[in-house]
């Protein structure tokens, strides 16, 4: 065993040193002084403060949903997350955009009677069914109410024989969840 | 706050299920009929003619190995005879691997006290002036993958000094111990003891049982001949009185033979040792009276400062009679 393996002297003192400068950091910090330091670690604080509050408020978020779409299920209700619907297109009328197993996200309509030419919409028919389609037609009828003809996007589909009421109007198309 | 009981560990007729097989002869059990009782703050030195005998009686203790009769109670919880469980209140120390080579002895002794929730820069302090306290400083930041294996299990016994755990088991008989960390474990062990704990540690080192531990216990044919404190045995079984060294010890002993006719006189080594006789009480200055008041003035006269290895010797050559 060489000498040359222990802890010199030296070595001790500078380490008692180390020990001695961070204990006075400690200290500054507890006391507030030490500007530069104090303000660091203010930041720090803040930073973590905030950082917490987010976690926290997506934590609550998460179970407020799980627990709001649970609910609205039991009701027979289409869930929807801070007034965004998710929905599945179970048929192949609005192919080649919206393909079957394709999950849309839709935006509650806060005006139904002002839908355009080319909005896709998701309504329920009159037999209760829920259609996602596309508006092609802005009907104005004699009493002067408004109704849109809908067709789905697949050429193979002719325009939906009925025509849609805005009171039947559910959402509004959004997007697509890619890769579904 | 935590209720500390005072009896640590109580052994009542513990055997081993371990054999020693002899040739022509039945099988003698490693170690028969043991009992013991620790107490808080105590610290244990086991000793014995056999490195097996102590190192599994010691692991008997710490609830590693099975036995088959008897009783073992720790900390006032009964041991199961087959069971064996890891206990949080013993910190077991059976090598030195415990120790991560990757790291120096402060920053080991840091990772092994991290669980505290204490203030780390005072913790790093307090262990810092620990290690140099007890004289350990030139190891103090030297990397743990060079030091040796004595050194590595006192960096240990210091790390269990710190733990939660009650109970400390330093099961290295095997080690030879050099002065330094002679008096760094007697130092540790008197820490342990501050802490409230208690230590038992096994060696065959005399001279370690002595400086660092109160209290012992001498094992021999895996029989129990000696427990109770460190004072007791050296008094009791270290019966040289008074040690003359002179030329002509040879004369001196067939003159004081007369004058000392209730003493035993020995030569060894140009050492004329007067030893008391029986279970007559230690009076080394009526001896040193005598010898004056005789005339003779040897070379050098000195009182025996009875140690644990001559008290060892003779409970030794007593047994072995």
């Amino acid at each position: 065993m060489t000498q040359s393996k222990y802890t010199t002297q030296e070595q001790i003192e500078a380490m008692r040193r180390e020990i001695l400068s961070e204990k006075h950091k400690l200290k500054e910090l507890s006391t507030g002084k030490g500007t530069s330091v104090g303000r660091l670690q203010k930041v720090r604080w803040v930073r973590k403060a905030i950082s917490g509050a987010v976690f926290l408020a997506l934590c609550f978020l998460i179970v407020w949903t799980i627990f709001s779409i649970q609910l609205t299920r039991s009701r027979g209700e289409i869930p929807s997350v801070l007034g965004y619907q998710l929905f599945v297109i179970e048929s192949g009328s609005m192919e080649p955009t919206l393909k079957i197993g394709a999950v849309i996200i839709s935006n509650k309509v806060e005006d139904p009677y002002e839908l355009r030419v080319n909005d896709i919409v998701t309504f329920r028919s009159i037999s209760r069914a829920i259609i996602t389609h596309r508006i092609i037609e802005v009907v104005i009828n004699e009493d002067g109410s408004k109704a849109y003809r809908t067709k789905g996007d697949n050429p193979k589909n002719s325009a939906d024989q009925e025509l849609l009421t805005p009171d039947r109007v559910i959402s509004l198309f959004v997007a697509k969840i890619p890769l579904t | 706050m935590e209720h500390s009981p005072e009896r640590v560990v109580l052994m009542e007729g513990i055997s081993s299920v371990e054999h020693f097989l002899l040739i022509d002869d039945i099988p003698r059990r490693v170690l028969g009929d043991i009992t013991l009782v620790i107490r808080r703050t105590e610290t244990w030195g086991i000793n014995g003619t056999s490195l097996f005998e102590i190192k599994l009686l010691l692991e008997i203790m710490a609830n590693i190995r099975p036995y088959d009769e008897g009783k073992c109670v720790l900390i006032e919880r009964g041991m199961m005879r087959r069971k064996r469980v890891i206990l949080k209140h013993v910190f077991y120390i059976g090598s030195a691997d415990m120790l991560y080579n990757n790291m120096n002895v402060l920053e080991f002794l840091m990772f092994a006290t991290a669980q505290f929730k204490t203030n780390k820069v005072e913790l790093q302090e307090e262990i810092f002036e620990l290690i140099i306290t007890v004289g350990l400083g030139h190891l103090s930041l030297t990397p743990n993958h060079s030091l040796t294996n004595e050194e590595k299990a006192v960096i240990i016994l210091i790390a269990a000094a710190y733990s939660d755990s009650l109970i400390i088991v330093f099961n290295l008989p095997e080690y030879k111990w050099d002065k330094i960390l002679i008096e760094a474990i007697s130092k540790i062990a008197d820490f342990i003891r501050e802490r409230g704990k208690t230590l038992i540690l096994s060696t065959q080192e005399s001279l370690l049982i002595e400086k660092a531990c109160s209290h012992t216990a001498v094992i021999h044919q895996g029989s129990l001949i000696y427990s109770g404190t460190v004072e007791n045995f050296r008094l009791k079984f270290d019966k040289v009185e008074v040690v003359i060294r002179d030329k002509s010890v040879h004369s001196i002993k067939e003159k004081l033979s007369i004058l000392l006719p209730g003493y035993k006189l020995d030569i060894e080594d140009d050492n004329l040792m007067i030893s008391s006789i029986g279970l007559k009480v230690s009076d080394p200055s009526s001896i040193f009276r005598i010898i004056l008041e005789s005339g003779f003035t040897p070379e050098s006269i000195e009182i025996n400062p009875k140690t644990v290895q001559n008290a060892y010797e003779e409970i030794m050559r007593l047994h072995d009679l």
